[in-house]
């Protein structure tokens, strides 16, 4: 196998699958390779309010109706959207005359039994128990107000804008050549330092502890892939998604009976739900791991891991008529070959299975022919939705008909957000997203490459935005947008159906439309606190670093591109002039990044490493290289595996599935082996130590959660990270390999090398301030005492 | 036919272009509802001129004497059933009454729905907003290659492509831009002769025509806004897909026949009194 088809399996396992698996498509063979749930489970956040139980006792019904739109979503089917609940069981509290305050409802009763005397008696009676009802009312309302503007401290404002990826030192080279007058501005009327970020310094892990105040230990969250040890199987640690209840089957129709739900994995209070226990209202815009958003006061619109149509994290579509040109198979994207005739192209854009749907499958209905005694197995088809290409070459343009939808596109251009629709149930029930489509070429060869299929900001099928309606009005405000994930797509840039200047306008256009909402949550200000996201650097970061770094393997010259990082951090240089402009003095503006950026020249086969020093045995050593997550693997014969970016795992008793290490002092002496081994590590190449350090949770964390991650975190040391094989569960001959992938910068390494940013309008007050700390922060801010599970200080000095 | 169209055409868009333009500050929503109100009272008023109203009113006074008898004599079976055959022979006899002059109110509504369509159907292209020139020929040896095909139109709009050429459906097509506020003509050079369509671009919303046909009765009467294309002409047909036109009550988007059905039934029902009208 060689290394582009490796690392095209990697992509694909990080970015596709393993979402798939959260929203799992439909069939039962997907769920046996990539199970939904996770080891354990605990009420998370969001769960909180949207308890069914609640909903039930307080509306005396049985649980709302299934979406269908969501129950179109294999495994995450038919949640009534969780605001809906939460207003229904408000209404029945406080509407209805039992429920009034027996000083309302006794003068009412009094003038309904009559009588004058009484009536006059009742009277005055009323009358004292209006006034004392009024002044009880008066002062519960004073003591409230009171609390507010405490909290409020005196119509306090916070704003902080999330920079995903932006490095403190890059940030400082720029400052120093004179490119960021905005960032140099707010680092002269304020402060500047680099921010501690969280080991693993993977998104997901430090924005989480952003998020909750807690490192992995308390919210856990340690990587993008998560292990199922009871299955041996790797699933996506950000969300997953519950099956309904059983269906109804008529002949091909099948009618779920009751609908799923998607439930966020990350454990803990965000700090926004603690500033609305305060009466404090936020606006939350794409914060990462805020899919489903949970429900706190204000607003909320869900970032990274945020799922495509598809369930997956993004999958884009790519049309040609010279398939042959292209690898069988590449990461988070789909290629057809296309015919043709007459300057007309017919295609499918290929949706969602359709629940509603069943058919035979192909391997049951054989073996019934053959007549065999066999119980008939179903799956449900994909939904489509036809659509035509009229090719005109003289004109360089075609013309697209997309459902009702026409338009036409010249050679290298992008269309507008096209709505596409999936018929789930024929003029009943319809799955809307929205694609873009880019003519990459016409001829002599045809390439048409189709955006990842969004979720449709204005009819959303899954819970994407707080309340569930903010969403289309963003839509109204802003038009269409992308709600994927992460929708810079580098995977269509790494397996080279987009050139590195057709990725740079794409990722362009997603910064355009982040640009548009930022002017507009500026313009319509009306929460205390504000949060606003951008990917650009960070997708930037990843695919432009080798044009950057001559000495990075896949180093490729061109002028443009060379400085293309600098042009983001200007970029985002010109939004904070925006912000800067647009805050009061009394406001406190933030601009923080989850974690720095590094080189990613060379790959560290950890699981071959692991095989090389005795930790892993193989079935079939003659078999080495072939098989995926750990097929040839012994594990009778087997201490320690690698999983995810930089985990790696015992195979401990009595927890994996073929656990033979045993719990206690056997795993403990194990770990002191492992943690000495890892440092010890060197590149054969050049005598380099790929590894600086080795944390494991259970000893260095803290909560709940920090026995159910990897037993060992590897932090690797600059210019190394894992390979692109090894969390595959992949066993390639040597141990270190060039990253010659466009992929060429990144950051799941040693988290003392990378870390973010902190630039505030106030002073900080300590010289190492942590993404931790950060949470605190902001929490004191608004005079609000932290909980004692926070384990970050306050580093921001109060204004004066 | 085509020419007596054309002169109700103009007759009756004429008319309600005077309507239009009396309630258009209203906004497309509430001069909707105006309109629905005018249209329900009107279609009261014809069905009571139209309608034979003794017959329907005696045909009502049977049909409640059944319905009475009918909760009387429901102990006995024979009777029960005996009311029940009677109350479906005036059910019919009410249709017979109804049936017709409904039919002669539909004329009446079809040209209202057709006027409501040219005015609440589509909007102006926005600035900057992108859309289509659709232009059907009548026959696909016009679209040759060596053939030119053009489109002209003013400085309000931008044309970014060349057209499209698809023989397959006998159409050319171009992509435009809304580029400033305008009323013009666009101007379509095809087969060796020129044909004008015309185009709206920014302003409020007005009654705005997407497709300019030949001279066919039943596309002439649903396509008022402009004059047919001569049969004679190379060009078949010019079509613009302006944006849909978005009503909205509170936030909620509602499609302006709807609104207009429900509001004009409403109406009609409540002031059926008034107008001493039996339905």
């Amino acid at each position: 196998m060689n290394y582009d088809s490796r690392k095209d399996k990697f992509m694909s396992y990080v970015r596709q699958k393993t979402v798939q698996a959260v929203y799992r498509p439909d069939s039962h063979s997907s769920h046996e390779r990539f199970p939904m749930n996770p080891p354990s489970k605990m009420d998370t956040a969001s769960d909180e309010n949207t308890d069914p139980s609640t909903f039930l006792v307080f509306c005396g019904r049985v649980r709302l109706q299934s979406n269908p739109f969501l129950a179109e979503f294999p495994g995450s089917a038919g949640a009534v959207p969780s605001h809906s609940r939460s207003n229904l069981y408000v209404v029945p509290a406080f509407v209805g005359r039992n429920r009034l305050p027996p000083s309302c409802r006794s003068g009412a009763l009094a003038r309904r039994e009559g009588g004058k005397a009484g009536l006059r008696a009742n009277r005055s009676g009323s009358w004292s128990r209006l006034v004392a009802f009024l002044a009880s009312w008066s002062l519960a309302v004073c003591c409230w107000l009171c609390m507010v503007l405490h909290a409020q401290d005196a119509g306090k404002k916070v704003v902080v804008l999330g920079v995903d990826g932006m490095d403190p030192k890059l940030l400082q080279t720029f400052v120093n050549q004179g490119r960021l007058p905005n960032f140099k501005a707010l680092m002269e009327e304020g402060d500047f330092r680099p921010l501690q970020t969280t080991m693993p310094p993977q998104s997901p892990v430090a924005w989480s502890t952003f998020i909750t105040g807690m490192d992995p230990g308390g919210h856990g969250i340690f990587d993008f892939i998560h292990v199922n040890q009871a299955k041996m199987s790797p699933y996506s640690s950000m969300a997953e998604a519950d099956e309904g209840g059983p269906s109804i089957d008529i002949g091909s129709w099948s009618f779920p009976t009751s609908g799923g739900d998607v439930r966020l994995l990350r454990k803990g209070k965000t700090f926004w739900q603690m500033l609305g226990d305060r009466g404090l209202r936020s606006t939350i815009f794409r914060m990462p791991v805020n899919f489903p958003p949970v429900k706190a006061p204000g607003k909320a619109l869900s970032g990274m891991g945020t799922p495509d149509i598809l369930g997956s994290l993004g999958t884009f579509s790519f049309y040609t008529n010279q398939r042959r040109d292209w690898p069988p198979v590449v990461a988070g994207g789909e290629i057809y070959q296309v015919d043709i005739k007459n300057n007309k192209m017919d295609a499918q854009l290929h949706g969602p299975a359709n629940s509603f749907r069943r058919f035979p499958t192909e391997e049951s209905l054989k073996l019934s022919r053959k007549g065999k005694a066999v119980e008939i197995q179903y799956e449900h088809p994909q939904m489509t939705q036809d659509f035509v290409v009229y090719l005109d070459p003289k004109a360089g343009a075609a013309k697209f008909t997309v459902g009702e939808k026409e338009f036409i596109l010249k050679e290298k251009e992008w269309s507008d957000w096209v709505p596409v629709e999936f018929e789930a149930i024929p003029l009943l029930i319809t799955i809307r997203s929205a694609a873009r489509f880019y003519l990459k070429q016409m001829s002599p060869k045809f390439e048409l490459y189709v955006s990842p299929l969004q979720i449709d900001p204005n009819e959303p099928v899954m819970p994407i935005s707080h309340p569930s309606n903010w969403s289309s009005h963003l839509c109204a405000e802003l038009g269409a947008f992308y709600t994927q994930n992460l929708p810079e797509d580098t995977s269509a840039f790494n397996n080279g159906i987009l050139t590195a200047r057709e990725f740079w306008d794409q990722l362009l256009s997603v910064y355009e439309e982040r640009s548009r909402a930022l002017d507009y949550l500026l313009d319509n200000q009306d929460e205390d606190f504000l949060f606003v996201y951008f990917g650009t650097v960070d997708q930037g970061s990843h695919m432009l670093w080798h044009f950057m770094d001559d000495q990075h393997p896949a180093h490729v010259k061109d002028d443009f591109l060379k400085d293309g990082i600098a042009k983001l951090y200007e970029k985002l240089d010109s939004r904070l002039g925006r912000v800067r402009g647009a805050l009061d003095k009394n406001t406190t503006l933030i601009v923080m990044s989850d974690h720095g950026f590094a080189p990613f020249y060379w790959g560290v086969n950890l699981n071959t490493w692991l095989l090389k020093q005795g930790f892993i045995t193989l079935k079939d050593p003659s078999r080495q290289e072939t098989g995926e997550f750990f097929s040839n693997v012994d594990w009778s014969r087997t201490k320690a595996y690698a999983a995810g970016l930089n985990g790696l795992y015992v195979n401990l008793k009595g927890r994996e599935k073929e656990g033979i290490v045993a719990q206690g002092e056997e795993h403990a002496a194990l770990l002191n082996e492992l943690e000495q081994a890892l440092l010890a590590m060197k590149d054969p190449r050049n005598n380099h130590a790929p590894v600086s350090l080795v944390l494991r949770p259970g000893r260095d964390f803290h909560g709940l959660e920090k026995d159910k991650g990897p037993d060992i975190l590897v932090g690797y040391s600059y210019g190394y990270r894992t390979s692109w094989d090894s969390p595959l569960g992949m066993f390639p001959r040597e141990v270190v390999v060039d990253n010659r992938s466009a992929w060429s910068g990144d950051h799941c390494i040693d988290n003392r090398l990378v870390p973010g940013i902190l630039v505030t309008n106030q002073r900080i007050t300590s010289d190492s301030p942590s993404l931790a700390d950060l949470t605190v922060a902001v929490l004191g801010e608004f005079g609000i005492e932290p909980p004692k599970e926070l384990i970050g200080n306050d580093i921001l000095e109060p204004k004066d | 036919m085509t020419t007596l169209i054309s002169i109700f055409n103009s007759g009756f868009t004429l008319l309600f272009g005077l309507l239009y333009g009396a309630l258009k500050w209203l906004g497309p929503f509430w001069s909707l509802v105006g309109i629905s109100f005018l249209g329900g009272i009107l279609m009261v008023w014809l069905f009571g001129k139209v309608s034979n109203q003794d017959a329907i009113k005696k045909t009502r006074t049977r049909m409640n004497a059944e319905l009475i008898a009918l909760r009387l004599f429901n102990d006995d079976l024979r009777v029960f059933f005996g009311i029940q055959y009677q109350i479906l022979v005036w059910t019919l006899k009410y249709l017979k009454h109804s049936m017709i002059p409904m039919i002669i109110i539909m004329m009446p509504v079809m040209a209202i729905l057709i006027q409501l369509n040219l005015h609440y159907g589509v909007r102006p292209l926005g600035i900057g907003e992108q859309s289509l020139v659709k232009v059907k020929l009548r026959d696909a040896k016009t679209l040759a290659l060596e053939t030119p095909i053009t489109l002209q139109a003013s400085d309000a709009l931008e044309i970014e492509t060349l057209g499209v050429r698809i023989p397959e459906m006998r159409e050319v097509s171009w992509r435009i831009r809304g580029a400033s506020p305008g009323r013009f003509d666009l101007v379509v050079n095809a087969g060796g002769e020129s044909m004008t369509k015309s185009m709206a671009v920014g302003g409020r919303e007005e009654g705005v025509s997407s497709l300019r046909t030949g001279e066919h009765w039943l596309t002439n009467l649903l396509y008022p806004g402009e004059s047919p294309i001569p049969n004679s002409s190379a060009i078949e047909s010019i079509e613009i897909l302006y944006p849909e036109l978005d009503i909205s009550i509170f936030g909620w988007g509602i499609d302006w026949m709807i609104l207009f059905f429900v509001l004009s039934m409403v109406f009609g029902f409540s002031f059926k009194g008034a107008l001493g009208v039996q339905i």
